[in-house]
């Protein structure tokens, strides 16, 4: 394959500028990349770039490449125009937008077997729209797929081997499964970035440096707008055999958010589930007759109390708990940070705020009461070993403006996600390390 | 028991029009002429009614919306009005609108011609193309034309007055004076940023106005867009920030606006009012000031900060409640210069006020005291205020017009019965509450649960007209706790800690905490939370958090006559601490609509630090024991 990347004419922070090029390295390792000219401000980068040099004359070079990736902003947006035109597989870094920064984004109108070979590995991606950013239908709840930060397998996850290699493995060989919502997924991460990723770097070398036998390998199994019921789903699909040593299950977000627009009965059943469904189901039966729980899609409404949701969360997450602890395992509680969390927000997160108008958005009555019902969770009793709990909005509290984590109201950006990973890390080790996490 | 009994009675008046099903009543209304006012298009939309010169009902649209300051066609207020009094559409003889929209798009085209000298022509096209653009979208053009089709309605009785007017209107309609002198500040209208007029009975003179760009309005928005606030949201903010500074900048806010015998002047080099961009002001106006604070900082101050290393943040706030104290005490410079200037021109020193500028409390404090006027300000007197405005300016032209009477209630909205309540409670599966028999042990229980410290969100009667609540729709807490201020800022309405709190205390014993002239008039300026004023020594020992840090308080009056539970709370509870006063503060969150409905108040009340919510006779609580 050949990839022609067109730099931009305005200069890209060089930051920016190197999680392109990681982002292309993962998407399409190995392949050879030719340049459009070397603009001015990326003379600096001309040693790590290493590719050879090309011309384009807008369209009339595409034939030579099977692949043309696009550095753009809002106002350089040729890459749609190109789409338009071409056969070719058009690729777009949008740097405006927080995610599509690092993440090279197909624009194809329909994506295939050479951006994503599995889009047919199972008949629910075969029969989903596909496309590159997409929930779709799947009989345990839904699958989220999202290209262009990494390797995804074939339900959507940020994992890039198969999972049988876990099975049977030693029992010096540590294996931790990650469950959350996008934020576990790592929305705004690359997949080196992530992290999980950051999170398996950290052990191995702890281990290494503190001379230990164990290895450490890492399972994302976070998805988008997954609440708790979905981590159990998940747990019980893809985990019984894997028998994690240790489950980190970083949520709570989703759960408060969904858990104030789910319909009443159903979460005093504990049952907290996304608002989408609720249109499946509309669709499924045409029953366009009878409203949805949330009257007005577009400016989301809290239903339900702080206690009711609070009290749906605790318990699934107790039953989790004691899945994971039942089945040998070691479980960490973890409550995930949000951009309230932090004692004053940097410029970056104030002004995601602003321009966003986050507040007045279809999200806006759900965030702004984000801050209450984290102040009123209490901590879960923890009532043996096997378990720890660990409150991200309180560690984050020390946070100033002086420290960019929040790419918006709850993804980290990578440094948040370094953050995330340093104090997973902490713990775990001190876990292991003070035998009561041994074996 | 007697007591109890009147209370119920009054609890029942106020719940009167929106328990109308009296064929009898509805039958007297449909023989007179029934008038819809409506405000739209630009910010906070509303709608007003009025029959035969009575004001029966009047209301936000975002009441209704949820959306702070919605200003799209106030569908919802509509509908709540003509419920009411059990109206249909069809039944409105005539909807007045509260803007000339074609003399309105005349100004945005002159704005964007002396703007092209200014900013070029790129610029100024854009400007072009995007009002152009939104114009059509909302159909601005064919404001009468979309009236009539949504109202369903002949074209021929749909009508559109002008802003100022409407203004005018509201303020001298709704006064309790036959004469006086009637004026109006706001951002801008079609042309005009001010007005004066005389009012005489049923007749609004115009005498002079004062024409775009120099707005008292815009110069005030563009500095709370400087201190990082919110324009046309967050101007009561930069009051309270005030209080906080020094006013060490006033040469410099001087050089933005001057006056003169009541001509003010803005200096349009620090401003940029005609083709607006995401600032409204200039270069100038940061090398003058320094950079602008940014939106969304928080805001703290130390007075008692010494030492050699200054903490930053609070070296750079003191510096911007400096700038907002300046601001402030300059604006209310040139408003008081306005309003002299008005009165000498009429020779008549009653003097009614609306438009936006006019909810400036500490301003208004000042003319009361400085000038020695007695005052009225339209409750409402934002541009919501001007529905009402219009639908009374065209009541004023009909033949043998009765004159309205004064407006010395704004409880003008919606009203929930018990049943309604009760209803939701059980919608909203929610068991936990007590039902008391009459409004006498309601009151009675609440004002001891005040009395202990308790927050309580209180819902009663009919919802407020105006951006205040005074008692329908309000967070009450006790005055005398010292850290009542701070846990409600902070754990009730997630809002900056330095935004003070109201007091509403009986008018009798007012004098004992404030330092007002006796008062006199239940539609005074006080009684509708529209007057700053300064607290005595008792109050500032007696009633901390009602009292802001500069030693002043955004007094509200509460009248013997009508009988409110609101009152008769507020004895109860001066009867248990020998306090006439209680925090009264609006009943909602950072950024949200005061609650309109039963719902809405549940929903703030379970997400949010409120111990109780009274609704009616019911009192509902979070904790399992009550």
């Amino acid at each position: 394959m050949t990839v022609l990347l067109v730099l931009p004419d305005w200069e890209l922070p060089a930051r920016d500028f190197r999680r392109c090029l990681a982002s292309l390295e993962m998407n399409f390792p190995g392949e050879e990349v030719s340049l459009v000219s070397l603009p001015k401000w990326a003379g600096p980068h001309e040693k790590a770039l290493k590719q050879k040099i090309g011309t384009y004359i807008r369209h009339k070079a595409l034939s030579r490449y099977d692949r043309i990736i696009f550095i753009e902003n809002s106002l350089n947006n040729e890459a749609t125009l190109i789409e338009s035109l071409s056969e070719k597989l058009v690729y777009r870094f949008d740097m405006e937008h927080p995610w599509g920064r690092a993440r090279c984004f197909p624009l194809g109108k329909d994506i295939s077997g050479d951006t994503y070979p599995l889009i047919d590995a199972h008949i629910f991606n075969s029969m989903s729209p596909h496309q590159t950013d997409m929930y779709y239908y799947f009989p345990y709840g839904y699958l989220f797929r999202s290209l262009g930060l990494g390797p995804i397998n074939a339900f959507g996850f940020r994992i890039d081997k198969p999972l049988e290699i876990y099975v049977g493995r030693p029992n010096t060989h540590k294996l931790i499964a990650v469950f959350g919502g996008s934020s576990a997924w790592s929305l705004d991460c690359l997949y080196s970035e992530m992290f999980s990723y950051k999170l398996e770097e950290k052990l191995n070398k702890h281990s290494k440096d503190n001379g230990w036998e164990q290895t450490f390998s890492i399972l994302n199994f976070g998805q988008h707008g997954h609440v708790l019921l979905n981590e159990l789903f998940t747990y019980l699909l893809f985990c019984y055999e894997l028998r994690p040593d240790i489950v980190i299950a970083h949520d709570g977000f989703n759960d408060f958010i969904y858990g104030m627009t789910s319909d009443r009965y159903l979460l005093d059943e504990a049952i907290c589930y996304q608002f989408n469904h609720e249109q499946f189901a509309q669709k499924l039966h045409d029953s366009d007759a009878t409203p949805l729980v949330q009257k007005d899609i577009s400016r989301l409404r809290a239903i339900n109390t702080p206690q009711a949701i609070i009290r749906a969360y605790n318990l699934r997450k107790h039953q989790f708990r004691n899945m994971v602890t039942g089945a040998g395992g070691k479980f960490i509680w973890g409550l995930q940070p949000y951009l309230g969390s932090k004692a004053e927000m940097s410029p970056e997160e104030r002004r995601y705020i602003t321009e966003y108008d986050v507040y007045n958005a279809q999200f806006g009555e759900p965030y702004r009461n984000m801050e209450f019902i984290y102040e009123q969770y209490s901590p879960p009793e923890i009532l043996n070993g096997e378990s720890v709990y660990m409150d991200f909005n309180e560690k984050l509290g020390v946070c100033g403006e002086d420290q960019f984590l929040f790419t918006d109201f709850c993804h980290l950006t990578p440094n948040g996600d370094d953050m995330i990973a340093e104090i997973y890390c902490e713990v775990i080790a001190g876990k292991i390390h003070s035998g009561e996490w041994s074996g | 028991m007697n007591e109890a009994i009147s209370v119920d009675l009054e609890s029942f008046k106020q719940c009167l029009y929106g328990l109308l099903q009296d064929r009898a009543r509805r039958e007297t209304f449909m023989s007179h002429t029934k008038i819809l006012g409506l405000s739209f298009g630009f910010h906070d939309s509303a709608a007003a009614l009025v029959i035969d010169g009575e004001v029966v009902a009047a209301t936000h649209e975002e009441r209704h919306s949820r959306l702070k300051n919605d200003c799209q066609f106030p569908v919802n207020a509509i509908n709540a009005c003509l419920r009411q009094v059990d109206l249909e559409k069809s039944d409105v003889d005539h909807v007045v609108f509260n803007e000339n929209p074609i003399l309105k798009f005349d100004r945005i085209l002159y704005g964007i011609l002396c703007g092209l000298r200014r900013k070029g022509l790129a610029h100024s096209g854009q400007y072009l193309r995007d009002t152009l653009t939104s114009w059509i979208r909302q159909r601005k053009f064919i404001v009468r034309e979309r009236i009539a089709h949504d109202l369903d309605l002949p074209l021929t009785n749909v009508h559109a007055i002008r802003h100022h007017q409407a203004h005018a209107a509201s303020a001298f309609f709704c006064s309790p004076f036959e004469r006086a002198t009637v004026i109006t500040l706001d951002g801008v209208g079609e042309y005009d940023t001010a007005s004066v007029s005389l009012g005489e009975g049923m007749l609004l003179k115009p005498l002079s106005a004062v024409s775009f760009p120099h707005s008292i309005g815009l110069f005030y928005s563009a500095l709370t867009a400087y201190l990082g606030f919110k324009v046309n949201e967050d101007e009561y903010k930069v009051m309270g920030m005030a209080g906080f500074g020094e006013d060490i900048y006033h040469k410099e806010i001087s050089c933005l606006a001057s006056s003169e015998n009541g001509r003010f002047r803005i200096n349009q080099k620090y401003f940029n009012f005609f083709t607006p961009e995401k600032l409204p002001f200039t270069r100038h106006l940061v090398d003058l000031l320094g950079p602008p604070r940014e939106h969304g900082t928080s805001f703290r101050v130390d007075a008692t900060e010494t030492g050699a290393n200054p903490d930053p943040v609070n070296t750079s706030n003191q510096h911007y409640a400096n700038v907002a104290a300046s601001l402030q005490r300059v604006t209310e410079d040139l408003i008081l210069d306005y309003v002299a200037a008005a009165i000498k021109t009429t020779g008549v020193s009653q003097v009614a006020m609306a438009g936006g500028v006019a909810l400036n409390s500490l301003a208004n404090g000042k003319i009361q005291r400085r000038l020695g006027c007695d005052l009225y300000v339209h409750p409402a007197a934002g541009d919501a205020g001007g529905a009402l405005g219009a639908a009374l300016y065209f009541h004023a032209l009909q033949n043998g017009a009765k004159r309205p009477k004064p407006l010395s209630s704004a409880s003008l909205g919606s009203c929930y019965d018990e049943n309604e309540i009760g209803r939701t409670l059980e919608e909203q599966r929610i068991a936990n509450f007590i039902k008391f028999d009459n409004m006498g042990a309601t009151i009675s229980k609440t004002a001891g649960l005040l009395a202990q410290g308790a927050v309580i969100g209180w819902f009663q009667g009919r919802s407020e007209w105006g951006p205040r609540s005074l008692g329908n729709r309000s967070i009450l807490a006790n005055p005398c706790l010292a850290n009542m201020q701070d846990r409600i800022n902070k754990k009730i309405k997630f809002r900056e800690p330095f935004r003070p709190f109201a007091p509403a205390v009986l008018s009798e014993r007012a004098q004992d905490f404030f330092e007002i002239t006796p008062p006199h008039s239940s539609c005074q300026p006080e009684s509708f939370m529209l007057s700053v004023t300064k607290a005595t020594a008792k109050a500032r020992k007696q009633i901390p958090s009602a009292i802001h840090v500069d030693g002043t308080s955004r007094v509200q009056l509460v009248w013997k006559e009508p009988v409110t539970a609101f009152r008769r709370l507020i004895e109860d509870f001066d009867a248990m601490t020998d306090i006439p006063v209680l925090i009264n503060t609006s009943f909602n969150r950072r950024g949200e609509p005061i609650v309109e409905t039963p719902a809405d108040a549940l929903n703030t009340f379970f997400w949010s630090g409120l111990d109780y919510l009274v609704m009616s006779n019911f009192l509902i609580c979070k904790d399992t024991t009550v």
